[in-house]
């Protein structure tokens, strides 16, 4: 196996939560997690609410800082590295959230939310800025003249498409895609998922896939991880742990799942 | 079959600035004492403000034509005092997210409680009595010691059963459910569906379940009819419209599940968006999105059996577009 460019290992995250009057209670949502992303790989971190799966996302992407244990992109120490280097690191890891309604700002335009990590990385110049939004615009299927249209000018689809371009503009090597489909319709679902994976496929990206959706998952991914209270039980390659799961709750898991057939 | 609630020629109309709306658009259908009957379509279908309609909860601005006869009484003609009699008592609602639908500040026994209170002469003693065996019967283990919880006390599965609780406390005849396990993981989602599902079989209720998941359709539905911008496209038994569907929006929207390929980027999808509905297309409203349209669409197409039940609108299951190309000559001759 080539070296990872993700690398998570011995994971640990505590919150205090505050319940009640005075009350201090320690919630572990992370305990102890190892996993690995190979570049071009599609990595599902799949579980249930209060698994632990988006704090682990979060981590990764350096919006929370670990209890324990360290992530490694292409061998930098994320919460070890100085600022340059962290600006770095995250100029190549770039997140999609699930709605992109409350993760695109309003009064922006398209055109500004797309180039926003472009300026905020002063990636070239303004003219070279402009033709980078145009092409990603592009190549997520969103015609030029949605530029100027503002977030509720825009269909849930066409909004998820926003924000992968404007994860897209900076050419990263990682997604951290957080439930991308979830508040979308199935017919909007499959146009996503698609896209999702044609440039996954033509730029050769990486992609951290969060989902509690189990045939979402199946279908999008090469790698799954199974978490349940905040630990990894079951991982392996998709197709492996979908027909053979050894886990028992993996199994319980799969057992749920409403069947067409 | 007699039909415990039956809508004929429903339509809904909602005023906006661009003018009047058609969310719900001559809509039949019909619910048999027992069954489940899903109710399934993307957002914006007009699913959920059909359900609504049948409550009488629409909001003001909406406009209503046609019937829902619910007992032999039409439930668009009666007053808000009538309604509000039938509403937790004949017919009772079960709402997607738990926590806005619970009071938060209650217990959640006093919360079952006063659901009978309402609607029955009965002591308070025994509509305690009553609302612990409620909760006994939906799966809350301790029911008695839990009577005085409040719904943050419970997770968000325990939350939803103590919500079907008070929607079955007065023996409803009809429970209308919308989306009432989107909210809830897969694991939590099968025990609320069983138990709904138990309920119709040993009890006679009889469920609207509105979804958007043709999987939960699958598992407990006995009858199901597809909506697609305002309008019934497709019903019938569960079983026939998921393996054989006939519209060509039911066939898109099933191949377009992941489920169905492990093939990368080669999920089917439906092109384009979904109409306006104020400006509607003339015809069917899926025409301008259907891989199989042709001329006929741009009449409204009427529905056609296509035996045990099963009904689909669509020009193609009513002689194709052969006849499509003969209407006219008809037309010229009459």
């Amino acid at each position: 196996m080539s070296t990872p460019l993700l690398e998570v290992s011995g994971l640990v995250k505590r919150f205090v939560a505050r319940s009640g009057v005075g009350r201090r209670r320690i919630v572990e949502a992370v305990r102890g997690v190892d996993l690995t992303v190979a570049p071009g790989e599609i990595v599902a971190v799949v579980g249930e609410s209060g698994s632990g799966k988006t704090t682990l996302a979060r981590c990764v992407l350096a919006l929370e800082r670990p209890t324990a244990g360290t992530i490694r992109f292409d061998g930098v120490d994320v919460h070890r590295a100085g600022r340059r280097a962290l600006a770095a690191v995250r100029r190549r890891m770039q997140p999609v959230f699930q709605d992109p309604y409350s993760s695109l700002d309003p009064r922006w335009t398209v055109d500004r939310s797309v180039r926003e990590a472009l300026d905020v990385h002063r990636i070239g110049t303004p003219a070279e800025r402009a033709a980078r939004v145009r092409e990603v615009l592009e190549r997520v299927g969103l015609p030029a003249r949605f530029a100027d249209r503002r977030p509720h000018e825009l269909s849930g689809g066409q909004r998820q498409r926003v924000g992968i371009a404007a994860a897209l503009a900076p050419r990263p090597d990682l997604l951290v895609a957080d439930e991308p489909v979830t508040a979308l319709d199935v017919s909007v679902q499959a146009q996503v998922l698609n896209l999702l994976h044609e440039i996954q496929r033509d730029l050769g990206l990486a992609i951290l896939f969060i989902a509690h959706d189990l045939s979402v998952v199946e279908h999008f991914s090469d790698r799954v991880a199974v978490m349940y209270q905040g630990r990894i039980v079951e991982s392996g390659a998709t197709s492996a742990v979908f027909e053979h799961p050894a886990d028992s709750y993996t199994q319980a898991l799969l057992e749920a799942v409403p069947a067409l057939r | 079959m007699s039909a415990l609630l039956s809508a004929e020629g429903l339509s809904v109309r909602y005023r906006t600035p661009a003018g009047p709306a058609s969310v719900v658009d001559r809509v039949d259908l019909s619910i048999a004492p027992g069954e489940i009957f899903g109710l399934v379509g993307e957002s914006g279908c007009g699913k959920t403000t059909f359900a609504l309609a049948a409550m009488g909860l629409l909001p003001a601005d909406a406009e209503t034509s046609g019937r829902v006869v619910f007992d032999g009484r039409d439930l668009l003609a009666l007053d808000d005092e009538e309604l509000r009699r039938l509403r937790g008592d004949r017919i009772s609602m079960i709402f997607q997210d738990p926590l806005t639908s619970l009071d938060p500040t209650f217990p959640v026994g006093a919360q079952i409680a006063e659901a009978i209170l309402v609607h029955r002469d009965v002591t308070r003693a025994e509509a305690r009595r009553r609302a612990i065996e409620l909760l006994e019967s939906v799966g809350i283990p301790d029911a008695a010691s839990r009577y005085r919880d409040p719904p943050h006390r419970f997770s968000g599965g325990m939350r939803q059963r103590v919500v079907i609780a008070i929607a079955l406390a007065n023996e409803p005849a009809l429970v209308l459910a919308d989306e009432p396990t989107t909210a809830l993981d897969v694991r939590v989602q099968a025990q609320i569906l069983a138990l709904l599902r138990r309920r119709c079989d040993e009890h006679g209720t009889a469920v609207l379940l509105v979804t958007h998941d043709l999987g939960v359709v699958a598992e407990v539905c006995d009858r199901v009819a597809v909506m697609y911008a305002g309008r019934v496209v497709e019903t019938g038994p569960a079983a026939a419209v998921l393996s054989s569907p006939a519209h060509p929006y039911t066939k898109a929207l099933l191949a377009a599940l992941p489920a169905r390929t492990r093939q990368r980027g080669a999920l089917e999808v439906i092109a384009g968006e979904i109409p306006d509905l104020v400006t509607p297309p003339p015809g069917c409203r899926f025409a301008p999105r259907c891989p199989v349209a042709h001329e006929r669409c741009s009449d409204v197409p009427a529905m056609t059996a296509l035996g045990d039940g099963h009904h689909g609108a669509c020009w193609l299951l009513d002689g194709g577009p052969a006849r499509a190309a003969a209407s006219p000559v008809e037309e010229d001759g009459s």
